[in-house]
Formats: structure tokens, sequence, C-alpha cells
């Protein structure tokens, strides 16, 4: 499973889903669950989120993978945002206050977070990166832009394999790292030469590009139209999107 | 340029920043048909020749001629870009799109041909070098050999006047070399053959360029050039050995070496 491909799943409605309205409805969700602040609001965003996730009906093991390594991030707030906000203590541990903000605030971007990922993951994540591409283009996205996505997503994979493949000419020389300047030294030189190697690869590839008639502007091979289910599945989850957004407004007046 | 002739270097002269000069003036000439095997030891220039042709290194003397017109701009080269394929060293380098078939497009989509045009181009192209199964495989996920034809089948979907191949065959096993033989003897466009591998030159080329130390040392017919001993040596380079087999028992003598129809030797040739 790499990150251009497309997370396995079964929904048929999913499948056959336009790019552009899955894109327009990714965004329209993330900005308005961007914006709100209510923890509540944010916990309905967060079942809503949920609710598309169950219906895309999306492979639990790579599902899971994804959403632990998401996690994982939003664990490390866990671990300094109870103690590091200042507010009103509700409990101390090893000396160290922990306060009501720092656990709202972990907890809102938490609940935040996941919203946003859980959606982006259910719409976005089973859309092939070929199709993204085409979406974007043809919601008018700036072609940078574009050119920037495709690039990211498509060489995580290239300089994963190619640290890899260093990590491992690494221990095949009986490396064992260990707490010493020889090991810093080594991951300093690891990290370096993946940044050269992966300009060089990079460089190569912008090249054959070239040699293909590349003029700047990503073409890919597809063509597509808005239908009823699109528009309807789109319009669906900004419509939901906008109700938890005038409910957050009227909770904080 | 001469009627026939596709691209023409003149007194080429070339040099990377900082080292010594590489080309101390290089004339070259390729006709329609042609199949060129270049050859010479390692570090001669045979990929920055070819980098030269389609404009990716400047030159710092000399010309490039393509097509009746000489190369002056970056626009200029961008034409001849359309028309020359270049399947470079290493094909990874030129799969980077998700899948085989939307790789196989990229370049017929550059070149402005309509989605059904390019869908046919796409299917052609895979069927003609027997990979229609792979269509919907992700790139990078392909063995070494199908990466190679996969490499060549977006070279030729761009429908090329001359094709460049930069070592076609490192990491091919000899089954696999002896499909892309195969192949590159069933295509219309002429080629350029920057190899090290004799055996294939001898295979696929009609006519031989050795370079060695800067200069084109020896421009004639792949047997004749190849099966020079004393030249080879003195390059760095080494005869095939199929062919020093049949210069040692005679080209019609008992021991002739039995070729195949492309031109592969069927008899192991070691001594």
């Amino acid at each position: 499973m790499t990150p251009t491909e497309p997370l396995p799943h079964t929904s048929r409605v999913i499948r056959r889903l336009d790019p552009r309205a899955r894109i327009l409805a990714t965004f329209m969700w993330s900005m308005a669950i961007a914006v709100i602040g209510d923890v509540r609001v944010l916990a309905v965003g967060l079942c809503v989120a949920g609710v598309v996730l169950v219906a895309t009906g999306l492979e639990p093991r790579p599902l899971w993978r994804r959403l632990a390594l998401i996690n994982l991030f939003i664990a490390l707030l866990w671990l300094f945002l109870p103690w590091s906000v200042p507010g009103e203590p509700v409990a101390r541990i090893g000396g160290v206050s922990i306060t009501t903000e720092g656990l709202l605030l972990a907890l809102r971007l938490s609940l935040r977070c996941n919203a946003i990922v859980w959606v982006c993951l259910a719409l976005l994540g089973t859309c092939r990166l070929a199709d993204v591409v085409w979406g974007l283009q043809a919601l008018r996205t700036p072609n940078k832009l574009v050119l920037l996505l495709f690039f990211c997503v498509s060489y995580i994979q290239v300089i994963r394999e190619e640290y890899q493949r260093m990590a491992a000419a690494i221990e095949l020389r009986a490396f064992k790292p260990r707490v010493a300047l020889s090991t810093y030294r080594t991951y300093a030189n690891l990290v370096g030469l993946l940044l050269v190697r992966s300009h060089d690869r990079a460089t190569r590839v912008h090249e054959a590009m070239v040699c293909r008639a590349f003029d700047g502007r990503l073409r890919v091979l597809r063509e597509g139209r808005l239908r009823g289910r699109d528009l309807a599945v789109a319009g669906g989850l900004t419509g939901a999107a906008l109700i938890l957004l005038v409910w957050a407004c009227m909770t904080a007046n | 340029m001469h009627d026939g002739e596709l691209i023409r270097l003149s007194g080429v002269h070339f040099g990377y920043t900082g080292r010594p000069e590489l080309f101390g003036g290089i004339d070259l000439c390729l006709h329609a048909g042609d199949r060129l095997g270049l050859v010479g030891a390692n570090g001669s220039g045979k990929t920055t020749l070819l980098r030269i042709l389609v404009g990716l290194e400047h030159l710092q003397d000399g010309s490039v001629q393509a097509f009746g017109q000489t190369m002056r701009s970056s626009r200029d080269y961008d034409g001849l870009r359309r028309r020359v394929g270049y399947l470079f060293q290493d094909s990874q380098d030129q799969l980077f799109c998700p899948t085989v078939s939307e790789d196989i497009a990229f370049g017929p989509l550059n070149l402005g041909k309509s989605q059904a045009d390019v869908m046919r181009t796409v299917e052609d192209t895979l069927e003609r070098l027997t990979l229609s199964g792979l269509a919907d495989r992700i790139s990078y996920e392909l063995s070494g050999g199908e990466k190679r034809l996969v490499a060549l089948a977006t070279a030729l979907a761009m429908q090329p006047d001359v094709l460049l191949l930069d070592e076609p065959t490192s990491g091919l096993d000899p089954r696999s070399r002896r499909d892309l033989a195969k192949h590159l003897a069933g295509i219309r466009p002429a080629q350029i053959i920057a190899s090290h591998d004799m055996e294939f030159v001898r295979d696929t080329c009609d006519r031989v360029v050795v370079l060695d130390g800067g200069r084109i040392v020896r421009d004639g017919p792949t047997d004749a050039v190849l099966g020079d001993e004393h030249l080879m040596v003195q390059c760095g380079l080494e005869v095939p050995p199929s062919l020093a087999v049949e210069q040692t028992r005679g080209p019609h003598g008992a021991g002739q070496v039995p070729r195949t129809r492309d031109g592969e030797s069927d008899v192991d040739a070691r001594p």
C-alpha cells in the first residue's frame, strides 16, 4: 500500500463519485470544522465524519494504520498541552498542574483533526491521484499547487525507498545505533544524502518529463461529468458543515 | 543537411564545469532508418552525447541540426523533443505516474492529442510491446524488465522519428534482453543505442561509433568496428564473444555461429 494507491473500500457510490464533488465536499467540510471552536459541535462533527467513513466501507487494516499514524501526533498534544496552557488547575501530577483550558484545547484539536482526516480519508483517500489532479484542474486550482501536490504524493514513496536502501546499506556494515557521536554523524550523513539523492532524482525525473513534451501543466487521461449523485453527496456534506457552523456561531453568542 | 539526414552534430565541444573538456569536436550524423551503436569505456561521454542531442546539456561550441533545423534556443529543442524519444539509463526516472497507462499517456497528452486518440495510442503501444496486461499496474512495482519495456513504451507512444536509448540492457536478464532486442528490431524510428553490452549492440545495430578521449575514433559497419580487436582494446572495450568466435573459426567455417532472426547468438561463446 503506497500513498498513490487509493484505500481499498466497498462503496459503489464512493467509487463512482466525481473527483470534483469529492474535493469540493472535503474542502467545505474542512473549512467549516477548522473554524468551529465549540467542543460539543466538534463532537457532533466527528460523529458525522464517522458516518461518512463507515458508509465508505473502507478496509479496516489500512484504515487503522493511517488513523494510528495521525493520532500519534495527537497523542503528543495530549502529552504537552494539559500542563503547558495556563488556566484553572484541575489536578497536579508530580508538581505539575493540569489545567482545564489545556485539556479542552487538546480535546478540541483531537476532535477537529479527526473530523477532518476521517472525511479526507473517505472521500480523497479512496480516489486515484490522477483523478484528484484532474479534479483540482477542473476546479481551476492554480497549476503550481496541483504540481506540488502531485509530486509530494508521488515522491513520498520514492524517498522512502531511497531511505530504506541506505538504511539497509548501513545495517549491512554492522551499524548499531548507540548514544554516541558516531551514531549521530551517521544519521546526519544519511539525512543529508537522502536530500541530495532526492534532489538528483527529482532533476532526472524533470528531465524525463521535459523529454516527453512537458510544458509545466499536468494532463491526465480522464473525462468526467457531474451527475445528480455527485451533487447530492457534495451538497449533503456541505449542508452538514454549514449547519454545524451556524450552531457553533449560535452557541458562541 | 543532406537528404535522409535526421540529426547532425558538427564540431561539438563540451565539458562539465570544473572538469577537463569531454568532447573536443565531435561530428556525427544520423540518417533515417539508421541503427547506430554508440560504444566507449566508462566516462567516454556516451550519455552526455545523447543528452546533448536532446538539449539537456548545452554546447560550448559547435552545432546540432535536427530535422533540417539548427538548434539555437530552448524552444527549438522543445520542438526536437516532440520527435525524439529518449530511454533513460534508469527506467525509474522515466516512470513517475501512478499507473503504467497513465505513464504512457503522459507524452501524447502533452502533444495535444485528444483523450480518445491517447487511449488508442496507449492500447496500441501496450499491445505492440506485449504489455497489455500491465495497463493498470503500479509502475514502480514492475520488475526490471517490465520497467524497461514500459519506459520504452512511454517513448514510443510519442511516435518519434528518432529513438535514443541509454544503456537499454542494464539490469536485464537474458530473456528480457532478448525481448527488448526483438522489439527494437520491429520498430520504425532511427535509433542510437549507447551501450556497454557489445553483444546487444551487435544484435541490434548496423553501424557503430566508438567514443574515446573526447572524439569519435571509428564510425563504420557493426562487425567491422566491433571485430577490430586492436581498436577495442585500445578503447577499453572487448570484441563481442560471438564475433570473436566467428573470427576464430571463420565466417564460413564448420564452426560458424548460428544466429537467430533478430541477430541473437544462439550458442555459448565461451572458449
